[in-house]
């Protein structure tokens, strides 16, 4: 019954269908910006410390990676952005310093053709709480009105469009605790029926002390509070958080406008391990053909793939799962490509985990160093990829990177193969 | 451009549990709004809502929407033919439009499952629980349930997200990334919803909404459950599948203004964009937003005559909503299987409680009972939080 059509490698495609990425703006555990997250990814700094800022209790892990004091106001000094949730502040940062870095200031664009799509895990479940509490202390008709309208998934997204007024499709997705590429393969099916010219596509995800404490009693945390990603030792993963947003446009609307390009997405692969409920298949099954549809929309082998980004959260069966899904589609190369999971230093910082993996794919593509896998030092024998590979001046220049998301509950799956690119690409 | 059609539907409202039941509650105006059962609203604001009347299976351990999901799911998938032997041979992708998925729906069970209230040891069946609580729960169960789905995506944007699960299915489809989308939409009544949306004096403090009519005075909360199946029309034909209605366009825009007070220039780009295909004057009949608040309906009858014109006059309108109350994020997705089984029936469904015309609202609202009225192209608008606008335009079986 498939026809499917196979016909999306760059070398086919028009640069009306091709997706470039022409800015990028985050917010992490490492703070405000693209540069301090770069930096560390590259450095192995861990941002995991001690949770200070809410009561452990009983909780068996004591350390996460939370954003930390953003000084808002030199940002807005405004009220109503001092308001405004925690997601709603960050996102609209984010995707301040992406539309400057792709921009210089005005918007080039038609704002009636300018979307928005951010993909989350946990949503708006810092007001949600917020919104029980209220009623179960109190009484369901003292539920404030500005936060309930705060509640809903999308209202991130609708911030950014209010601010900026960006008048196209406005998306808030999830499709689990990965949730970033969904998303991006959403804002380029956009870019691509020609309906925007220019997409602000990203992810959002911040725990909360009920979120820490429920994961921790659920057993999903690490007793030794230690996030390290395919070791033997590995026992649970910490919570991260952040923000990451880009700027997507087509080369056809990049190259118009003399932008500069950070990094093509030439294929994206969406998969799914359909296996059961908050469980990873033990092959890696959705994540493996994620892997394989996104390298044959690049039209790429895997061989020339010189850095992955994964998605392994120092969980015993889902690294396990990810390192199967690499060994069956990359073979004997698995041994030569450079491997890394930003979580060993960001913790499971959910979809922003997925965008986190885009940075460091983007950072290696731009000065071909892969980031450093760092944190991890009794490697799995059952875990056998290439960590952290001696610097070797013979080796290839980094031209294709491949970011990996997995979601560890429910087995959702996708791909990013990011080239270089440049305007002046035929 | 490649035809898309719709070859399984399914729904389970407040009017009627199946699409028999659905569609006859819809012609004969059935009125689904009741004193709320579901928990204790005797705290609230608002005591009423349109429930649905149906509980999961016995000894489930998840939530009632997920379960609600799953059972119009496969319901949907069967009256398409799409079982078992299409698992290795196609790739699907499901589209979940819920904005609450399977979260606690009650203070009892918010408490029974979210520290710090929850106490005691997590034991198998609560670990279930607390993990369907998460958004896109449901979208993983249902992935494991759809033949060679590989695309899942759940759309929270409020109360557009069902038109927008159909929107991305019939662009996937045209995009060829796709052999079939299952689209499913769900939302079950909650204390956060039933207070927030009280709070915003959202909801109609008397008997029931009253779309269009001069004295509304806010929506009323619904339960509802649906989902369809779209592929291409050339496949659905190949493989002798039954074609009940095609989507010919698809709009979405954003405001881009406010949180809750809605524009009309939103909504006008969304319809037009869905009409791009067919032009405003094919066009037979409108399958309002209609939320029976004040802002909503005037904002969407200017936007409606803006896009009309002179047509606007001749063309019947009506809310479902009346019947069924606000599914929310599910709405676009239940609404469409309401508006397919009343074009398959020759008939626009009534609006319920429209007891005075409102001068400000020119529309020829359908009341006072269902129309006969054969039609070959309806549209179908979801405006929601945000600004977020989205519309589909749907035709009848070999109608585009």
């Amino acid at each position: 019954m498939s026809d499917v059509s196979k016909d999306f490698s760059p070398q086919q495609l028009s640069p009306d269908q091709r997706i470039v990425i022409t800015g990028l703006g985050a917010v992490s555990p490492y703070g405000v910006g693209v540069e301090p997250l770069v930096a560390a990814l590259r450095a192995g700094e861990s941002a995991i410390r001690p949770i200070e800022d809410f009561d452990l209790g009983d909780c068996r892990c004591t350390v996460g990676a939370r954003i930390p004091h953003v000084d808002y106001a030199t940002f807005d000094s405004s009220s109503s952005f001092r308001r405004a949730p925690r997601a709603s502040r960050f996102a609209i940062m984010a995707t301040d310093e992406a539309l400057r870095a792709s921009t210089d200031g005005e918007l080039p664009w038609n704002p009636e053709r300018v979307g928005v799509c951010l993909g989350t895990y946990r949503g708006m479940s810092e007001v949600s709480e917020k919104i029980w509490t209220k009623m179960i202390e109190r009484e369901p008709r003292f539920v404030p009105a500005l936060l309930f309208q705060e509640t809903v998934t999308n209202a991130v997204a609708s911030a950014i469009s209010i601010r900026w007024g960006l008048k196209g499709t406005n998306y808030a997705i999830s499709a689990g605790n990965a949730s970033g590429y969904q998303g991006l393969y959403l804002a380029a099916q956009t870019l691509r029926s020609g309906r925007c010219e220019a997409m602000i596509a990203g992810t959002f995800d911040l725990f909360t002390e009920a979120n820490h404490h429920d994961m921790d009693d659920l057993g999903m945390l690490s007793d030794s509070n230690a996030s390290r990603p395919f070791d033997r030792r590995r026992d649970g993963f910490v919570m991260g958080e952040g923000t990451v947003v880009a700027v997507l446009e087509t080369l056809a609307t990049a190259r118009a406008r003399g932008a500069q390009v950070l990094a093509e997405i030439s294929g994206i692969g969406i998969g799914h391990d359909a296996y059961g409920f908050a469980t990873t298949h033990p092959e890696g099954v959705g994540l493996a053909a994620a892997m394989e549809q996104a390298m044959e929309r690049a039209g790429i082998e895997p061989e020339a793939i010189g850095f992955i980004a994964a998605a392994a959260n120092s969980t015993q069966s889902f690294d396990r799962a990810e390192h199967a899904a690499i060994r069956e589609v990359f073979g004997a190369a698995a041994s030569t490509i450079p491997v890394s999971s930003p979580k060993a230093l960001t913790g499971e910082a959910m979809a922003a985990s997925d965008m986190f993996n885009l940075v460091a794919c983007v950072a290696a593509l731009s000065d071909a160093e892969p980031s450093v896998h760092n944190g991890s030092e009794d490697f799995d024998p059952d875990c056998d990829l290439a960590f952290n590979l001696p610097e070797r001046s013979d080796r290839e220049p980094l031209t294709a990177a491949l970011a990996n998301s997995y979601s560890y509950f429910g087995g959702s799956a996708a791909a990013l193969v990011l080239q270089s690119c440049s305007i002046h690409d035929s | 451009m490649s035809r898309i059609a719709i070859t399984g539907i399914s729904a389970i409202t407040p009017i009627g549990d199946g699409l028999e039941a659905f569609s006859a509650g819809l012609r004969d105006g059935v009125d689904g709004v009741d004193e709320i059962r579901g928990f204790d609203a005797s705290r609230h604001r608002v005591q009423r809502a349109a429930e649905v009347d149906w509980q999961p299976p016995a000894g489930s351990s998840y939530s009632r929407a997920t379960e609600l999901a799953l059972e119009v799911s496969a319901q949907a998938l069967a009256s398409a033919g799409l079982d078992e032997r299409f698992r290795d041979e196609s790739r699907g992708t499901v589209l979940l439009a819920s904005n609450q998925g399977g979260m606690a729906a009650d203070c009892p069970e918010y408490r029974r499952t979210t520290h710090p209230y929850r106490s005691g040891g997590v034991s198998r069946d609560l670990g279930i629980r607390m993990l369907d609580g998460a958004p896109a729960a449901t979208l993983d169960l249902l992935m494991a349930r759809c033949p060679g789905a590989h695309l899942g995506i759940n759309l929270t944007t409020a109360c557009s997200a069902g038109l927008h699960a159909l929107g991305i299915a019939y662009e996937t489809l045209l995009a060829r990334d796709t052999d079939f989308a299952l689209v499913t939409g769900v939302e079950v009544l909650t204390e956060p919803a039933l207070a927030g949306f009280a709070v915003l004096r959202a909801l109609t403090p008397g008997e029931g909404p009253r779309p269009f009519s001069e004295d509304r005075d806010g929506t009323l909360l619904g339960e509802g459950a649906a989902a369809l199946v779209v592929e291409p029309l050339a496949k659905a034909r190949a493989r002798g599948a039954p074609v009940l209605a095609e989507i010919c366009g698809y709009g979405s825009s954003t405001d881009a203004y406010h949180m809750t007070r809605p524009l009309t220039e939103g909504p006008e780009q969304a319809m037009r964009q869905a009409l791009a295909g067919v032009g405003a004057d094919a066009v037979d009949w409108i399958k309002a937003h209609g939320t029976a608040t004040p802002a909503n309906d005037l904002a969407e009858t200017t936007a409606i005559h803006k896009v009309f014109g002179d047509h606007a006059r001749r063309l019947p309108v009506t809310s479902m909503k009346s019947q069924i109350g606000h599914s929310l994020g599910a709405s676009g997705v239940v609404e469409a299987v309401g508006t397919i089984l009343a074009m398959r029936g020759g008939f626009v469904p009534p609006t319920l409680r429209l007891d005075r015309r409102d001068p400000a609202l020119d529309l020829d609202v359908v009341h006072g009972g269902a129309r006969d009225f054969p039609s070959r192209y309806v549209l179908l608008n979801a405006f929601g939080f945000g600004g977020n606008n989205a519309s589909i335009t749907l035709a009848a079986a070999n109608g585009c």
